[in-house]
C-alpha cells in the first residue's frame, strides 16, 4: 500500500509537472512568436482614410473645404454620403489624383487636411505649415507635460537656434541635428501632437519668445552634461531650465 | 487489504493513460518548440540582416558627408587664398560666391554628425559666418563697392582658420583608412567631433565678425535700448501688470520667478477672463514685454482667411496706448483660428518705423486682447535721424513693374544684419499681393515681400 501510494503520488506529481511544463512551453512559444512578430506588426501603422460611410469633424472639415472651393453644394453635415463622394471624385480628377472617391493620404494632403493615425500630419504643401507641423512634433515630443509657456519656450529655442550662427540654418536642420533633441533619438517626435503643442509652435513662429534668445534647455533633475549645467539659467519654467 | 486489491487494476489503467498523455504532450511540445525556434531563428536572422542593412546605410550617409566635408574644406582655403590676391570685382565676386556655396555645403554636412560639443559648435559657427560674410561681401561688390582693408583682413584671418578646420576634418582619415567606421562598434564619431576642439584653443585667433549679415557677432548680443526708467521690484511689476489689465477679469496672479535673458523680466501666471495667461514685465521701466493666453478650448476651429476686422485693430491700438506706446499705426493684421494678430509700428515725422513692431493678439469673438509682444520695440526703438528722401514718390513709383493698389508711404525697414533703410512702400497686386520697398535715397529696390495665405498661421509675408 505504501508502495502504491508512492506510485500514485509520483504519477500525480509528474502529471502536474507535465501540465506546468506544457503551459510554460506554450507560454514561451507564444512569447517567442510575439517577440518576433511584435516589432514588425507595430511598425505597420494603419493610415486612416475617409470614405463613404465615414463621419465626424474631419469629414466636416473636408466638406467645408469642398464647399468653399465649389466642389460641393449644401451644408457640411459631417457625414460622408454619395454627394460628398461625388465631390471628392471631382476634386481628385481636377487635381490629378486617382479618382476613387476615397480620401487617403495624397488626397488629404492636396486638400490640406491631416488624417489621424497616419504618420504624416503635414497639412498643406506650403513651407510654413510644414515648419509648424515639425515644430509642433518637437514641442509634443519634448514638452507635452510642461506648462503652455514652457512649450512655447521649447519651440522658441528651436527658432533661436535657426537664427544663431552656431547651429543649422533651417528648422529641420536644427531639429534633426544629430544628438540635439531627445525626442528625435527616442522616436517621440513621431507622436501626433495635440492642439496645445500646435498652438505653442504657432505662437513661437509668430515671434513669441519667452526666453529672450535662449539656445538651450535641460531638465535639472536628469541633466548630466557638466558644460550644460555650468551655463547661467536665464529662465526656469516647469521642469526645464532655459539658458 | 481487499479494498487495496480492488483499486490496483484501476490504478494501472490510469498509469497507462498518463503514459500516453505524457508521450503525446512531449511530442507536441517538441514539435512546437522546433516550430517556434525555427520561426524565431528565421526572424532573428531577418532582423539581423535588417540591422546590418541599416548600419551600412548609416555608414554611407556619414561617409558621404565626411568626404564632401574633406574636399570642400580644401576648396574653402584655396578660394580664400585666391581672394586675398584678387583685384578685380568680377573675380572677387565669383570667388566670394564659391566660398559662400562651399560654406553652405559644409554647414549641411557638419549637421549630419553629433552636435553638442563646444568644438563642433565653434566649427558650425565658423562655416556659417564665413558663408554669410562672403555672401554679404559678394552683394557689396555687386553693388559697386570695393572690399575694404578691414574686409580683406577678416578674409585673411578666416583663411587661417580654414586651415585649422581642414586639419580637424582630416584627423580621422587615418583611422578610416585603417578600417575604422562611423557606424557600429569602435566608431570614430567621437574622435571626429573632438578634433574640432582645436577651435576652442586659446591660441586660435577668431576675428570679431561684425558685418551687415544675419550671423554678425553684433546680433548675438542685443540690448533692450528702449527700456528706460527705474528698476522695479517684483511687487511693483505685479501692480503695473494689474494696471495694464484694468477692467479685465484677472485672477490668481502668481509670481513665476524671473527671466534674465537679453531682457530682464519678472514673470507672472494668472487667469485672464478664465483662460490661463502668462506675462513678462521688464524689470527696467515695468514695460509689458510679453503677454500670452491659452484658450481652454481644445477644438480646431478652421476659420476662413480674412483681414482682421476694424474692431480688432481698434482694440489693439487702444491697448498699445494703455501700455504707453504712443503714435502707433496698424501696419498689418491677419486672422486664423478665431484670433487675429495686429502688428503696430510707431511713426516718426510721417515715417513708419518697421523695426519697432508691437504685436497684439486679439480674440475675435469679443475683440479682447489676449497677447502682446513688444520685444522688437524694446530692442530697437529710439528716435531716428531720418534723412529727407532724395527721390520723389512718383520717381520711386516708376521703378515698379506692377500696378500699385495703395498710395506709397515712407517707411524705415530693417535689412540684412542690423541696417535700416528709408524706403517708399507700395502695395502691388498681380496674381497675389506684393509689398515693394524702393530705397528713398537711391531709387533701388530694397526689398520685396509676397503675401502668403496659410490655413494654420493666417496671412504672412515672405
Amino acid at each position: 500500500m505504501k508502495q502504491d501510494y508512492i506510485t500514485f503520488f509520483e504519477t500525480d506529481t509528474r502529471r502536474v509537472g507535465t501540465k506546468i511544463f506544457a503551459v510554460l512551453a506554450i507560454f514561451v512559444f507564444v512569447l517567442t512568436l510575439s517577440l518576433v512578430f511584435l516589432p514588425s506588426s507595430s511598425s505597420v501603422a494603419d493610415a486612416a482614410v475617409l470614405k463613404q460611410g465615414s463621419s465626424g469633424t474631419l469629414v466636416k472639415t473636408m466638406q467645408t473645404k469642398l464647399i468653399k472651393w465649389g466642389y460641393l453644394k449644401g451644408s457640411a453635415d459631417g457625414i460622408f454620403g454619395a454627394k460628398t463622394k461625388a465631390a471628392v471624385i471631382l476634386f481628385q480628377r481636377r487635381n490629378g489624383l486617382v479618382a476613387d472617391g476615397i480620401v487617403g493620404t495624397k488626397t488629404a494632403q492636396a486638400m490640406g487636411i491631416s488624417l489621424s493615425g497616419s504618420s504624416s500630419t503635414s497639412g498643406g504643401a506650403s513651407s510654413s505649415s510644414a515648419e509648424l507641423n515639425l515644430l509642433a512634433h518637437v514641442v509634443y515630443g519634448e514638452a507635452r507635460g510642461e506648462p503652455y509657456t514652457g512649450q512655447v519656450a521649447v519651440a522658441a529655442v528651436v527658432l533661436n537656434r535657426v537664427r544663431s550662427s552656431s547651429f543649422p540654418n533651417t528648422v529641420a536642420g536644427v531639429v534633426y541635428q544629430a544628438g540635439a533633441f531627445d525626442c528625435v533619438a527616442d522616436g517621440q517626435i513621431n507622436y501626433t501632437p495635440n492642439q496645445s503643442a500646435i498652438n505653442a509652435a504657432r505662437d513661437a513662429l509668430n515671434g513669441w519668445d519667452p526666453t529672450y534668445g535662449c539656445l538651450f534647455y535641460y531638465n535639472p533633475r536628469t541633466a548630466t552634461s557638466k558644460w550644460m549645467l555650468s551655463r547661467t539659467v536665464k529662465l526656469a519654467i516647469g521642469n526645464h531650465n532655459f539658458c | 487489504m481487499q479494498n487495496t486489491q480492488q483499486i490496483k487494476p484501476q490504478k494501472k489503467t490510469k498509469k497507462a493513460t498518463a503514459g500516453k498523455w505524457i508521450a503525446g504532450a512531449t511530442m507536441g511540445l517538441f514539435a512546437s518548440a522546433v516550430v517556434g525556434l525555427s520561426v524565431a531563428l528565421f526572424y532573428s536572422t531577418k532582423e539581423n540582416d535588417m540591422h546590418e542593412t541599416y548600419q551600412r546605410q548609416m555608414e554611407a550617409v556619414y561617409s558621404r558627408a565626411y568626404y564632401d566635408l574633406l574636399s570642400g574644406a580644401s576648396d574653402l582655403g584655396n578660394n580664400l587664398r585666391k581672394l586675398s590676391i584678387s583685384t578685380t570685382p568680377t573675380m572677387q565676386q565669383s570667388l566670394l560666391y564659391e566660398v559662400w556655396s562651399a560654406a553652405s555645403l559644409a554647414e549641411n554636412n557638419l549637421n549630419v554628425f553629433e552636435s553638442g560639443d563646444e568644438g563642433m559648435m565653434a566649427a558650425q559657427k565658423f562655416v556659417n559666418q564665413l558663408g554669410d560674410f562672403s555672401h554679404t561681401l559678394a552683394l557689396k561688390v555687386a553693388d559697386g563697392e570695393a572690399l575694404s582693408a578691414d574686409d580683406r583682413d577678416k578674409l585673411r584671418k578666416m583663411g587661417d582658420l580654414a586651415d585649422v578646420y581642414k586639419d580637424a576634418i582630416g584627423r580621422v582619415s587615418t583611422s578610416l583608412r585603417d578600417g575604422g567606421t562611423f557606424a557600429g562598434e569602435n566608431s570614430v564619431l567621437e574622435d571626429f567631433a573632438s578634433a574640432f576642439n582645436d577651435f576652442t584653443e586659446p591660441s586660435i585667433e577668431y576675428p570679431e565678425m561684425i558685418y551687415d549679415g544675419p550671423f554678425s557677432d553684433a546680433l548675438e548680443t542685443r540690448e533692450p535700448i528702449a527700456l528706460k526708467g527705474e528698476e522695479m521690484t517684483a511687487e511693483q511689476a505685479r501692480m503695473q501688470l494689474l494696471l495694464y489689465l484694468k477692467g479685465r477679469d484677472v485672477q490668481n496672479v502668481e509670481s513665476l520667478g524671473e527671466a534674465s535673458g537679453e531682457i530682464e523680466t519678472f514673470n507672472f501666471s494668472f487667469t485672464l477672463d478664465g483662460d490661463s495667461a502668462f506675462a513678462q514685465v521688464s524689470k527696467k521701466g515695468g514695460s509689458l514685454v510679453l503677454l500670452n493666453t491659452v484658450t481652454t478650448s481644445d477644438a480646431v476651429v478652421p476659420s476662413a482667411h480674412r483681414e482682421a476686422g476694424e474692431t480688432c485693430q481698434a482694440s489693439a491700438l487702444a491697448f498699445a496706448k494703455t501700455l504707453g506706446f504712443e503714435d502707433m499705426q496698424v501696419v498689418w493684421s491677419s486672422s486664423a483660428h478665431g484670433e487675429c494678430v495686429v502688428n503696430l509700428a510707431p511713426m516718426q515725422d510721417g515715417v513708419i518705423l518697421y523695426p519697432d513692431l508691437v504685436k497684439v493678439k486679439i480674440r475675435e469673438r469679443d475683440s479682447k486682447v489676449i497677447g502682446v509682444d513688444s520685444t522688437h520695440y524694446a530692442f530697437n526703438h529710439k528716435p531716428r535721424d531720418i534723412k529727407s528722401p532724395a527721390i520723389s514718390e512718383q520717381e520711386a513709383e516708376s521703378v515698379l513693374s506692377l500696378p500699385k493698389v495703395t498710395e506709397g508711404r515712407l517707411a524705415l525697414i530693417p535689412l540684412r544684419g542690423n541696417r535700416e533703410v528709408l524706403t517708399y512702400e507700395f502695395e502691388c497686386e498681380k496674381d497675389g499681393t506684393y509689398f515693394v520697398y524702393i530705397d528713398a535715397l537711391t531709387g533701388r529696390e530694397a526689398n520685396i515681400l509676397y503675401v502668403i495665405s496659410d490655413e494654420n498661421v493666417g496671412q504672412k509675408t515672405a
